[in-house]
């Protein structure tokens, strides 16, 4: 089976704004959401600056609110995303056992607080005793951590809360998580394993954690948070039901090792039957300086007005593309780094409102 | 026309706690030889479950890994050597172009170290309440106490590369996270790069090592475990009325993935066929099962459908089987829904029976094991298989291995979070 | 009907309701926290680590309606439960027609049944939160 894969919907949260089309309006305005970090007292970096997400409430999008308790913050900007992509698409369907889930996200938050707290009043002691620690971390950590910190709940999360049971995954590969998501995903429709996909990036480095182990390379680029996610559907299907198409999965490459972006580039546009010149188009969180293409094709560029979202920069620059405006053959890449590269190329067909 | 892709199994590498090769594990699984023991790895006298199934250090540091991995983690370290110990397996190099070549693999999240992560607290809590927590502090601790490169180790990420890396391979690498489906869920994405032409070999499994002093918290907090510290080679008793919990394991499984004519063409030893692959999510609670075990089922169904077999034709199951209440009863009920009135003449028996449960690293581990069965046509054993529950009446190869024909079989892995996966694995003739 | 131990019954009716989200107002003292109230399994784990940290007292595990209810079956459960169902008619009993089994104890616990249990380890009936 090689079916055609449509995308029909999108939804976001970037430090632009709580809703993609705050976020769109922001950037084409050229405003830029770093400030100091709100999460947490940041002053111990060289910058406490960060990108977050101004003013969500993680409750406008959980149906079932209990399980707010074990939906970290890049849960709950996951279903957020997923959820308002799910609206824009206009998808009613009775049964979601055809609708799939895949989220790629970058680190794991283990809620230093709770260990911290747990840990007192000797944290030197509980690094060194065991059995202190044991006794510490067995009475003073909530049996809910596990559940909390585990990257793949932000699938499962996405998977309760809009009632979707088709596959579901998380992919960890760094920057690249969130497109190879939604590479991945138009695969699984492609392929006859779902009729739909929520797909794409969901990521904070705005823990303390992240945030130092960000702060150590000294690029300057502050550490963010955010989550993009498009609703993707099987052309046939998406065409019954009379859904808006704002654009054709045309071709989608993941590689790694050396040159590894160029050829993710390369194997994306053979893929997609373009060339180079062909495209008008490419964003992602830097592509200003990425050669090749036509003088003439359009850059989009996120990472400047947001800073570092990781998994979440190439979908959110994707879906800020799909607002139209911006070409009709789009290249959007996720840079190699510590994780792979990957390319996806979309047809733009009508701009999503 | 051309024939389908499809995608057979040249390599296996192990680092397990039933051995790090294959002949070994093999042996230590038919044999239903139980791999737990007390926790020797640091003290846990503070712990209420004391016991696991913990790979040799001697046998993981046997594999001589290039300096990219000096430094790394455990849980790095596990996935690097049972890469190379599935490539020296496959013949000891790559049989395609590197492009053609990648890497898709599971891993946990336990590349964080305690010492390190610990002692940047030091100082920041006034009391045990978490909002008297002063953030700045260990935002100050953190700072202080992280070692260099923080990012790369942290990043479970950046493991797939640097395996890339040693092998020179540059085509798809990718990192899933999908706890205790994770290393199915990897088997099952290279599959589908092989069958849909991404790439012509993949280097796919699954590692994990949360045996460490917030692992084991972890899990005893959610009282998963079981707590059977006198007897440690009877506390995995999946199926079994007197089970009370899984046994943690560790370990790394990866194998070497190649587009079946491509492998037949350079004469490789195929092991068995990854025929098809199956995910859902149970959509209901985030730990307990569904009661009808609809997400296992669908799964089930979808690897079956993707196989392009049918029920009738499964000859053994690899069950999830971690030996806890909610997981054996639930997964016992989807096998009955999936194979209707033909259950109780399917064989299922479950691996972590004899090596606890690895997490992440237990879908890949279980891969092989099914491999194993389809290439010597024989079961092995669900051990510590003494007294029935009467909510589990399968077939589930009590105690002794056993001899059965078998040419399409089915590995189970359920997650927390409810994802759930499935491989069909099919027996490769000739 | 009276609520029970005044400021006990409000502390535990607030922890419950901070477990499963919901306003405490919204629950009766003789809800079913699985069949009334939506409760997982995980839910009375992190009920019991709540009611430990906001009492400073140790809960052996499942143990939150001990006080009220023997559990075994022949060795007190029946006159328990048979005590219980007499003093908590606003309880759903129509939901179990035959006899209680040990199984089924998990069901029967209630805001109620925890607050006996807390009040039978001694933990103030009235005085300040």
């Amino acid at each position: 089976m090689n079916r055609e894969v449509v995308v029909t919907g999108a939804g976001a949260l970037t430090p632009l704004g709580a809703t993609l089309a705050e976020t769109r309006a922001a950037f084409l305005a050229g405003r830029r959401g770093i400030g100091p970090c709100r999460a947490f007292d940041a002053s111990p970096f060289a910058s406490a600056d960060a990108g977050e997400v101004p003013g969500f409430d993680p409750r406008d999008h959980f149906r079932a609110t209990k399980a707010l308790k074990v939906a970290d913050r890049r849960s709950r900007l996951a279903v957020a995303a997923a959820s308002m992509a799910l609206a824009s698409a206009g998808w009613h369907a009775e049964t979601g056992d055809r609708l799939g889930v895949l989220v790629g996200t970058s680190t794991f938050d283990l809620q230093m607080a709770k260990l911290a707290a747990a840990v007192f009043p000797d944290a030197a002691r509980a690094t060194q005793e065991i059995p202190f620690f044991a006794e510490r971390a067995l009475s003073g950590v909530t049996p809910l951590w596990l559940l909390t910190v585990l990257p793949n709940m932000a699938s499962s999360h996405v998977g309760m809360q809009l009632s979707a049971s088709g596959p579901n995954s998380t992919i960890m590969s760094d920057a690249a998580a969130g497109l190879q998501a939604i590479g991945e995903a138009a695969d699984w429709i492609r392929r006859g394993e779902c009729d739909a996909a929520l797909a794409g990036g969901a990521d904070t480095i705005v823990t303390p954690a992240a945030f130092a182990a960000a702060a150590q390379d000294g690029r300057g680029v502050p550490p963010a948070e955010g989550a993009a996610m498009l609703m993707l559907e099987d052309a046939e299907s998406a065409g019954r039901r009379g859904a808006p198409v704002a654009g054709r999965v045309r071709g989608y490459a993941t590689a790694t090792g050396a040159c590894a972006e160029s050829r993710a580039i390369g194997a994306a546009l053979r893929e997609s039957g373009w060339t180079a010149r062909d495209i008008d188009g490419v964003c992602g969180p830097d592509v200003d300086r990425i050669d090749g293409f036509d003088p003439g094709a359009r850059r989009l560029s996120i990472v400047a007005a947001m800073g570092d979202t990781v998994a979440a920069a190439s979908p959110a620059a994707l879906a800020i593309a799909l607002g139209g405006g911006f070409g009709t053959r789009v290249l959007c890449v996720a840079p190699a780094g510590i994780g792979p590269a990957a390319a996806l190329a979309i047809e733009m067909v009508t701009q999503l409102p | 026309m051309t024939e389908p892709r499809r995608a057979v199994i040249t390599g296996i590498g192990l680092v397990t706690a039933a051995g790090g090769d294959v002949a070994s594990f093999w042996r230590t699984l038919l044999d239903g030889r139980s791999c737990a023991g007390p926790i020797r790895r640091f003290d846990v006298s503070g712990y209420p479950s004391r016991i696991a199934a913990e790979v040799s250090d001697a046998d993981l540091d046997r594999t001589p890994l290039p300096p990219r991995w000096d430094g790394c983690g455990r849980l790095a370290r596990l996935a690097a050597a049972a890469a190379a110990r599935a490539v020296e397996d496959a013949g000891g190099a790559i049989a395609c172009a590197p492009d053609r070549a990648g890497v898709s693999l599971a891993t946990g999240i336990s590349t964080w170290d305690h010492a390190e992560v610990i002692h940047a607290c030091t100082g920041a809590a006034r009391s045990r309440r978490e909002e008297d927590v002063d953030l700045r502090a260990v935002a100050e601790g953190l700072r202080r106490d992280l070692r260099p490169d923080a990012r790369a180790r942290l990043t479970p990420g950046s493991i797939p590369v640097a395996i890339a890396a040693d092998y020179g391979l540059t085509g798809p690498a990718m990192s899933v996270m999908t706890a205790c489906a994770g290393g199915t869920q990897a088997i099952g994405d290279a599959a589908r790069w092989i069958r849909s032409g991404r790439a012509d070999t993949v280097i796919a499994g699954g590692a994990d090592c949360e045996i460490t002093p917030m692992g084991l918290a972890s899990f005893c907090l959610l009282g998963a475990l079981s707590r059977r510290n006198d007897d440690p080679a009877a506390a995995s008793r999946p199926f079994d009325a007197g089970r009370d919990g899984f046994v943690l394991g560790e370990g790394a499984a990866v194998i070497v993935l190649e587009e079946r004519a491509h492998a037949l063409a350079r004469g490789a030893r195929i092991y068995a066929e990854v025929a098809g692959f199956g995910g859902a999510a149970d959509a209901y609670r985030v730990t307990d099962p569904h009661p009808d075990g609809t997400g296992a089922v669908l799964a089930m169904t979808r690897a079956i459908a993707d196989a392009g077999c049918t029920p009738d034709d499964i000859g053994y199951v690899n069950a999830h089987g971690t030996s806890t209440l909610a997981n054996d009863r639930a997964e016992t009920i989807a096998l009955k829904r999936l194979f209707g009135g033909r259950a109780m003449r399917v064989p299922v028996s479950s691996t972590k029976s004899m090596i606890g449960h690895a997490t992440v690293a237990a879908g890949a581990i279980e891969a092989v094991a099914t491999a194993l069965t389809l290439r010597d046509q024989i079961v092995h054993p669900t051990i510590n298989h003494d007294t029935r529950d009467p909510e589990c009446d399968l077939d589930y190869v009590p105690n002794v291995r056993r001899r059965t024909q078998v040419r399409w079989a089915l590995s189970n892995s359920f997650a927390f979070g409810g994802q759930t996966a499935a491989l069909v694995l099919r027996q490769h003739a000739g | 009907m009276t609520q029970p131990r005044g400021d006990l019954h409000a502390r535990v009716a607030t922890i419950v309701g901070e477990t499963l989200d919901r306003h405490p107002s919204g629950m009766h003292a003789d809800s079913s926290l699985i069949d009334d109230l939506g409760a997982e399994s995980i839910d009375f784990l992190d009920l019991v680590f709540r009611i430990e940290s906001a009492f400073g007292i140790k809960v052996p595990e499942q143990d939150i309606w001990r006080g009220s209810i023997r559990t075994e079956p022949g060795g007190g459960l029946e006159e328990d439960v048979a005590a219980l169902r007499t003093r908590t008619p606003g309880f759903r009993w129509d939901r179990f027609p035959g006899p209680i089994a040990k199984q089924d104890l998990p069901r029967l616990i209630t805001i109620r049944t925890i607050v006996e249990y807390l009040a039978a380890r001694g933990l103030p009936a009235e005085g300040p939160s």
